[in-house]
């Protein structure tokens, strides 16, 4: 596949949930180390579950789409679901990227992973190896295939 | 979006073909088969085709037939200049030297001789515009310097380097001087009786000619050893059946830029500075790459702080506008280019880099056009972006 989507652009056009979280309660950021490129996302917490989750990217279509689309798939799961979402679920979500881009998809799930962290360690909870026990590998670690999970909204229509 | 709404503003990576030229090319395609070595009638015809456009290309820059070399395009040139003169070298000599913005063709091209047949490489870096100068380029000559190679025009950033002073330099202490004129010949004014240079690449897909086609022009008494070997045509230079079409197409766009070089120069480099100033005034931390004066009449290169040219590319091509970031030529490569990097730019904000190129089919609209849709964009994905670390 060399073209994005119409998901993906959509997501690119119309990004769901850029900005912070203000204050928040984890916040994480990843970098992709081929291009420098950047994406942070802040999160608030209630109830053991991800209530808003927010993202700033400084990079190419492809990390604004996929920081866009697992800021969606995030909100509402639980914590420990949030931090199960991988790389294949943001591919699902966007119905694929071309495929030299899709390195491009990891930092959004290497930063969602990284404010989930972060909760833990600011309530005590500890961090990697505290008493919430080990947290998912970083994304850039192999991984076995698993079933996407649900996406909650509707695939963009924004292709123009 | 239907092709007539899109704007094209890349005529730095391709040109779109002559219809002077297609006519041409089809022409020859239809009624001329013959092989140019074949001595009957049908033969002598398509070698009659091939021998006036070489007169075609070879009277464009001042040159005689003799000297002209047909080849598969640019990238073929730029290797035969390099390791055609590497492998002619005597004695001792292994040196080459170069600048840290040629094309790809060229740098690799230089490394790879470095790598695999140790010659000594010298990139000279470039100054903030993305000159050299010459008293760097005699800095770097030594008794054993075999070749210098400065391009004319910068392909990303549109810079013009001082070739006449270069060439002159080299003249003056026995080295022979190659010059990548691919983006400037067609363009500018490129004429070897006043520009001491021995090896000139160009390539017809920059002005109007078909792509897989291009010259080098040799100057006479210029050492050159082939890298092909075959039945031996282009007089052993670059043997191989001639691409009698594409190098026809070649040698009827190389007319058509003559004849249009001046005004069009003089058009295009309105455009270029209306969309210089449009750009400055409408998008704030707008950075102007390259120099200001001594560059390309179609090239208008920018950074933008706190945005990412695949992500301005995509945007301006879904609003209809074909433009592009870093360099066509490595697309895919979500590097910075080398090229805004060499001229000191930071990384990130290398990271931003975009390059409008009109051309002779671009008019006031589309640059009007291309300036009210850009601000928007760039500061849609600022918005994205914006973070206190980021900017
Ligand atoms: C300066 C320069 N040199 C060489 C080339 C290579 O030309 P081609 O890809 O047609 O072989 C290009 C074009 O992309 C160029 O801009
Ligand atoms: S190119 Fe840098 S994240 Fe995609």
């Amino acid at each position: 596949m060399n073209e994005y989507t119409a998901a993906a652009i959509d997501h690119f056009t119309s990004p769901r949930n850029v900005g912070a979280v203000d204050p928040p309660d984890g916040k994480g950021s990843d970098a992709n180390p081929s291009c420098g490129d950047r994406t942070t996302i802040t999160i608030r917490v209630d109830d053991g579950r991800v209530a808003e989750a927010r993202f700033r990217t400084f990079g190419c279509t492809a990390a604004i789409a996929s920081a866009s689309a697992l800021t969606e798939l995030a909100t509402g799961r639980s914590v420990e679901d949030a931090a199960a979402l991988a790389p294949f679920d943001v591919l699902h979500a966007l119905g694929g990227l071309p495929s030299r881009k899709e390195p491009c998809a990891l930092m959004a799930v290497g930063a969602l992973r990284a404010a989930l962290l972060d909760v833990r360690v600011r309530t005590g909870e500890g961090g990697a190896f505290g008493p919430g026990g080990p947290l998912p590998p970083h994304p850039t670690e192999p991984q076995g295939p698993r079933e996407p999970a649900q996406t909650k909204s509707a695939p963009g229509t924004g292709m123009r | 979006m239907n092709a007539a709404t899109r704007v094209y503003l890349d005529h730095a990576a391709t040109t779109p073909v002559a219809p002077e030229v297609a006519e041409a090319m089809a022409r020859v395609l239809r009624e001329a088969h013959g092989n140019p070595s074949s001595a009957y009638a049908e033969g002598r015809a398509a070698r009659v085709l091939v021998d006036q456009a070489r007169e075609e290309v070879a009277a464009a820059l001042g040159a005689s037939g003799s000297e002209i070399v047909f080849t598969s395009g640019g990238t073929e040139a730029d290797n035969l200049a390099l390791r055609g003169t590497f492998a002619a070298r005597k004695g001792d000599a292994d040196g080459i030297v170069t600048t840290a913005v040629e094309h790809h063709a060229v740098l690799d091209t230089a490394q790879d001789l470095a790598e695999r047949l140790h010659a000594r490489l010298v990139v000279l870096p470039v100054d903030r515009q993305g000159r050299v100068s010459v008293s760097q380029v005699t800095a770097a000559l030594d008794l054993r310097t075999v070749l210098v190679s400065v391009m004319h025009g910068n392909n990303e950033v549109g810079t013009l380097q001082p070739i006449a002073e270069i060439g002159a330099a080299c003249r003056a202490r026995g080295v022979t001087f190659h010059s990548d004129a691919v983006q400037t010949v067609g363009a500018v004014p490129f004429d070897v009786a006043t520009i001491p240079v021995d090896l000139v690449s160009l390539n017809a897909h920059k002005f109007y000619g078909p792509k897989g086609v291009g010259a080098l022009y040799v100057r006479r008494g210029t050492r050159l050893v082939t890298l092909q070997t075959g039945g031996g045509q282009e007089r052993g230079r670059r043997t191989g059946t001639e691409n009698v079409a594409g190098i026809v197409g070649l040698g009827v766009a190389m007319r058509v830029a003559a004849e249009r070089r001046a005004s069009e120069a003089e058009r295009q480099t309105r455009l270029r500075d209306r969309l210089f100033e449009g750009i400055v005034a409408r998008v704030p931390d707008a950075l102007l790459t390259g120099h200001p004066t001594q560059r390309l009449p179609n090239n208008a290169s920018f950074c933008f702080p706190g945005t990412q040219g695949e992500a301005l590319v995509v945007a301006l091509d879904l609003e209809g506008f074909a433009v592009s970031s870093g360099s066509a030529c490595t697309s895919g490569n979500t590097e910075p280019s080398h090229v805004i990097l060499a001229l000191g730019i930071e990384r990130e904000v290398a990271q931003g880099s975009l390059r409008l190129t009109v051309g002779r089919d671009t008019t006031e609209a589309d640059v009007e056009a291309l300036l009210e849709a850009l601000p928007p964009i760039v500061a849609r994905l600022r918005s994205i972006s914006a973070e206190p670390a980021l900017r």
